[in-house]
């Protein structure tokens, strides 16, 4: 399962990111009220992203493996996600 | 500022009682936000959502790491989820604020009931999943994806549950693979409620520091307290807020 240890590390780089933008937007909150919600509004889009970030991972470790199944379980969850955002962004 | 330092407190409160159950925050934290620090629901579960793929994510790394998810039959299970959870969230948008914490009432006295009496499932063996299981397994994670849009929790309840007893899934394996799928569920819904403007960036950054330092003291206290006392503890605490929830829904109480 050396596809589990790529997961990881993709997600938890998303992660972090989000969380040093949470830290960093309540930091500035008091100074800067306005950049600090732009900031904290990032980290949450990054943070919903991760998950989608790691299917990518997953896509990438199956198709190195010529892993047929995996790639087409993972392929067909990303296309939900995707399908998903894409009705999001032009339906409002 | 009020309001942040309440969110910040009731993610603390509820990380600290999930993390020392083993359970995800979202069935703590949605009554704590729309009855204690009294947001509308909407808001409440649309934060709980996006709190939810934190912690999701970060329990994960750990299981991932340990190979104990299996990521081919989370990802099988997750494209009926994913559908069940976009299906619900939009659901819960069209519902109104009575009938949303009348069915979350409802389905939190179930939950309060299951945690109170314990864990009764057998343990599984991985063998070969059958296409009758399979089908069954793929029904009931849609009906987990779709409680989890619903009502702003990771599902679990349901995942785990269903994988032991239908598909024979080792309970170690179960827990960890519900993990995985919790997180992409809840990132499905919380775009939903995000795109609709019902996630306020401030108010989930909240949210989700409290619940990570409420998880770390809580699985610290987890470690000495004694089970099932425990336990009993927290099912009497979730069965007084689903009792409470309910009766605010059917308009009993404000």
């Amino acid at each position: 399962m050396r596809e589990g240890r790529l997961y990881a590390r993709v997600v938890s780089a998303f992660l972090y990111a989000s969380l040093a933008m949470i830290l960093a937007s309540f930091a500035a909150y008091s100074s800067h009220r306005a950049l600090s919600e732009h900031v904290a509004r990032v980290g949450i889009v990054v943070l919903a992203l991760a998950p989608l970030g790691g299917l990518l991972s997953l896509a990438a470790a199956y198709y190195r493996r010529r892993d047929s199944r995996g790639l087409a379980v993972v392929l067909a969850v990303i296309a939900i996600l995707v399908l998903n955002m894409v009705g999001l962004l032009v339906g409002g | 500022m009020y309001t942040t330092l309440a969110i910040l407190a009731a993610g603390f409160a509820a990380g600290l009682l999930a993390s020392m159950m083993g359970v995800g925050g979202g069935f703590l934290l949605v009554p704590f936000l729309a009855l204690l620090v009294g947001l509308p629901m909407h808001v409440s579960i649309g934060i709980s959502l996006s709190s939810i793929v934190a912690t999701s994510i970060s329990s994960t790394m750990v299981y991932a790491r340990d190979d104990l998810v299996d990521f081919k039959l989370g990802l099988l299970l997750e494209t009926t989820t994913s559908l069940g959870a976009i299906l619900g969230s939009y659901t819960a948008l069209g519902l109104p604020e009575d009938v949303l914490k009348t069915i979350f009432g409802m389905s939190l006295i179930y939950a309060s009931y299951r945690i109170f009496k314990g864990s009764s499932t057998a343990e599984g063996s991985m063998g070969r999943i059958g296409a009758s299981r399979l089908a069954a397994g793929l029904a009931l994670s849609f009906l987990a994806g779709m409680a989890s849009g619903l009502l702003g929790i990771g599902g679990g309840t349901i995942k785990v549950p269903m994988m032991i007893l239908v598909l024979g899934i080792p309970t170690k394996i179960a827990i960890a693979t519900s993990s995985f799928m919790v997180g992409i569920t809840a990132s499905a819904a919380a775009l939903v409620y995000q795109s609709k403007g019902l996630i306020t960036p401030l108010l989930v950054s909240s949210a989700i520091t409290g619940i990570f330092l409420g998880s770390q003291l809580g699985s610290r206290i987890a470690l000495k307290a004694r089970g099932t006392s425990l336990r009993r503890l927290f099912g009497a605490v979730l069965f007084f807020f689903a009792f409470r929830m309910l009766l605010s829904g059917l308009g009993v109480v404000g």
